[in-house]
């Protein structure tokens, strides 16, 4: 009798553990297994310069320098087709205290890299957050995006020429502060291990600092505004301060009776560095602006002016127009036509990148 | 009497400017917030994210939501993963202990929902969008929004067990006047001639069963993705084949694909609010239905059964 109610109990429990997959017949449990998306992204991109600014292969043999990674870009600006990253997601919570996202890229068809590997307090006290680990640095509204994020092919000139391909990504710890007032404003400072070439003291001495704040507000129920100013400090190679300061407004507009048929957005972004090399200081800036226009529910159009040069002469300045075209079948891919028109250092040369990127896996939440 | 000085100074210096203490609730949606309000009475202070003409599944993760959820007491959702796009950006963004995963803040209406199209097997994103714990579209029972009264009065007397008396009579009259109103919307609904229609997305399941109604085909087939027209073309040739007049569309869909194929099935479309708030007049949870069922009756009553 007794042996037959524990029978009933064992196929009650093994019946309840299918029914949430969380076993396997050898009793490995899977049920705490993270949350796992993987993103992939492929390219052809084709140009009417003689070489492309930035071409991968050249560094890809000696990729340990920093210096490289300077030219080394993420946009994946090579020639021809090819697989221009894949992403693996994991998420998980760690215990009552802390949250894991890990992101794991593989830039092209070879070698792994963590791009982000973050943990998230979840139980500090007046509305702070505290992270530790490898993450994009708070620095404006683009330098937070993985490469299937960004809103074009490839990053604008301004964040591209002052932070790399790889953008601000720095080992580090960071501080987020939801601040008590009337509105959404949120201040976060970070302190970075400086490993980007505009921080990278010879000495151990080379941690940057960083300060964000962030204000967002709503203009009635289908329209936002959100402002942002950053500020970072840190010693350069020459043992003297680097100085990075931004700007960055962004204006949304989603009916919210037709949320899924029409939006529109537009953004304008500054950033400005400034290099004290000793004998003599550097200081470079642009800035982008950027509009994309959802027309139906699976269209986009969008276009991009991006200008690199400011404070400098007239005729030093480079300038690129993008347009893109984005045929979106579902939340989970994507197909991108880009065509932009560049003009470097007096050289005028045109590109064409066609972009397909898909999400498979856990469903994401998407960040506004 | 001493507790309750305590109680009162605590309300006043946690809410300086405001006499009265209240438990503030944010819902995900209108519906949970208009039964939200009448089980908490003027103990409860209740805000929704989304609105009533809004689509849910769609919601933006707006930064200003996460002040919501910040100040927040008691977080009411839906559940089923119909907010699985945005709110958990919210709470995470919302850095409020009360109201995560497993806090007493955190309620999941979804409780005791006898829930409908749970997938049998595994499921995959070419069945488009889909739920894998079932249709979260559950409050367009109002029997199940019977049993969402009862359970966020439950929750709301653990939150403040001083008021719990008053919680449980807020909650019988709920229950009293949603029964009484159930069962004439039920009488009615058994007058309809017609009992077979089209639905435009997987949202309408809920209020069919309860109304016997049989949905006999989808617009959008495969949830969140637009139909191709060979399944328009079949799905056309299938009401002209069983002769069915109506496609009931949320308000929030735009209707041009509803339209061609009615236009082409001598159809008409029953453009109908899925919350309160949805439209005008539409403000309680027995609106809702008042209205859902007045133009259900307009459309399936007097039509011809010819079947």
């Amino acid at each position: 009798m007794i042996s037959c109610c524990l029978l009933i109990l064992l196929y009650l429990a093994s019946a309840v553990e299918a029914q949430t997959g969380g076993v396997t017949a050898t009793g490995m449990s899977r049920a705490f297994n993270p949350a796992i998306s993987v993103n992939g992204l492929f390219l052809g991109a084709f140009s009417s310069a003689a070489e492309m600014e930035g071409h991968d292969d050249e560094h890809e043999e000696h990729e340990e320098g920093h210096e490289e990674e300077h030219t080394h870009t993420h946009g994946g600006t090579a020639e021809g087709m090819q697989v221009q990253e894949v992403e693996l997601q994991l998420s998980s919570f760690v215990d009552p205290y802390l949250k894991a996202d890990l992101t794991l890229a593989m830039h092209g068809s070879e070698g792994i890299e963590l791009e982000e590997g973050v943990v998230t307090s979840l139980a500090l006290p007046a509305n702070l957050t505290l992270k530790a680990g490898k993450f994009y640095a708070a620095l404006g509204k683009h330098n937070l995006l993985h490469t299937h994020q960004f809103p074009f092919i490839r990053p604008p000139l301004v964040n591209e020429h002052l932070l790399g391909g790889h953008g601000l990504n720095e080992v580090g710890l960071g501080l987020d502060w939801l601040l008590p007032i009337a509105w959404y404003a949120e201040l976060s400072a970070q302190v970075l291990n400086g490993d980007n070439s505009l921080f990278s003291a010879p000495k151990g001495e080379d941690l940057a600092y960083l300060g964000h704040l962030k204000s967002f507000w709503e203009l009635g129920e289908s329209a936002t505004l959100e402002l942002g100013g950053s500020y970072a400090t840190g010693q350069n190679e020459h043992e003297r301060t680097t100085q990075l300061a931004g700007g960055d407004l962004t204006f949304k507009w989603r009916p919210v009776r037709r949320a899924i048929y029409r939006s529109l957005t537009f953004q304008v972004e500054y950033l400005y560095a400034s290099m004290d090399h000793g004998d003599e200081s550097e200081a470079e800036g642009g800035l982008y602006f950027l509009s994309q226009y959802q027309f139906a529910r699976r269209w986009w159009v969008q276009g991009q002016y991006d200008l690199f040069g400011l404070p400098k002469e007239e005729e030093e300045r480079d300038h690129r127009i993008s347009g893109l075209l984005a045929f979106v079948p579902s939340e989970f891919s994507s197909f991108r036509l880009q065509y932009s028109r560049n003009e470097t250092e007096g050289e005028e040369f045109g590109e064409l990148f066609l972009q397909f990127n898909f999400t498979i896996g856990s469903h994401p939440a998407h960040r506004y | 009497m001493k507790s309750a000085f305590y109680a009162v100074l605590i309300c006043l210096l946690a809410d300086a400017g405001q006499g009265v203490c209240e438990i503030r609730i944010v819902t995900t949606t209108a519906d949970l917030a208009v039964i939200a309000r009448a089980i908490g009475g003027d103990r409860v202070e209740v805000k929704s994210i989304a609105r009533g003409y809004q689509d849910p599944h769609y919601v933006q993760a707006k930064p200003s939501y996460m002040r919501l959820v910040n100040r927040a007491d008691l977080l009411v959702y839906t559940g089923l993963q119909l907010e699985v796009g945005w709110l958990p950006l919210l709470i995470e963004g919302g850095r409020n202990r009360a109201v995560v995963s497993g806090a007493r803040g955190n309620l999941d209406a979804a409780r005791g929902i006898e829930v409908l199209e749970v997938p049998e097997g595994e499921v995959d994103r070419t069945m488009g969008d889909i739920h894998p714990e079932g249709n979260p579209h559950y409050m367009l029972d109002p029997r199940n929004g019977l049993q969402v009264g009862a359970t966020l009065a439950g929750r709301l007397a653990e939150l403040a067990p001083d008021d719990a008396e008053v919680f449980a009579d807020n909650l019988e009259k709920f229950r009293e006047d949603l029964r009484r109103r159930i069962a004439i919307w039920e009488h009615r609904a058994a007058a309809f001639r017609v009992k077979r229609v089209v639905a435009y997305h997987r949202q309408w399941e809920y209020l069919a069963s309860w109304l016997g109604l049989e949905i006999i085909g989808y617009v959008e087939n495969r949830p969140g993705i637009p139909p191709s027209p060979r399944h328009l073309s079949a799905l056309i040739e299938q009401m002209g084949r069983i002769d069915v007049g109506v496609i009931l569309c949320a308000n929030f869909v735009d209707p041009a694909t509803a339209k061609r194929v009615a236009n082409r099935a001598d159809a008409h479309i029953l453009t109908l609010p899925i919350t309160p708030g949805g439209e005008e007049g539409v403000e309680t949870y027995a609106d809702l239905f008042e209205a859902i069922i007045d133009r259900l009756e307009e459309s399936l009553a007097g039509a011809k059964e010819t079947l």
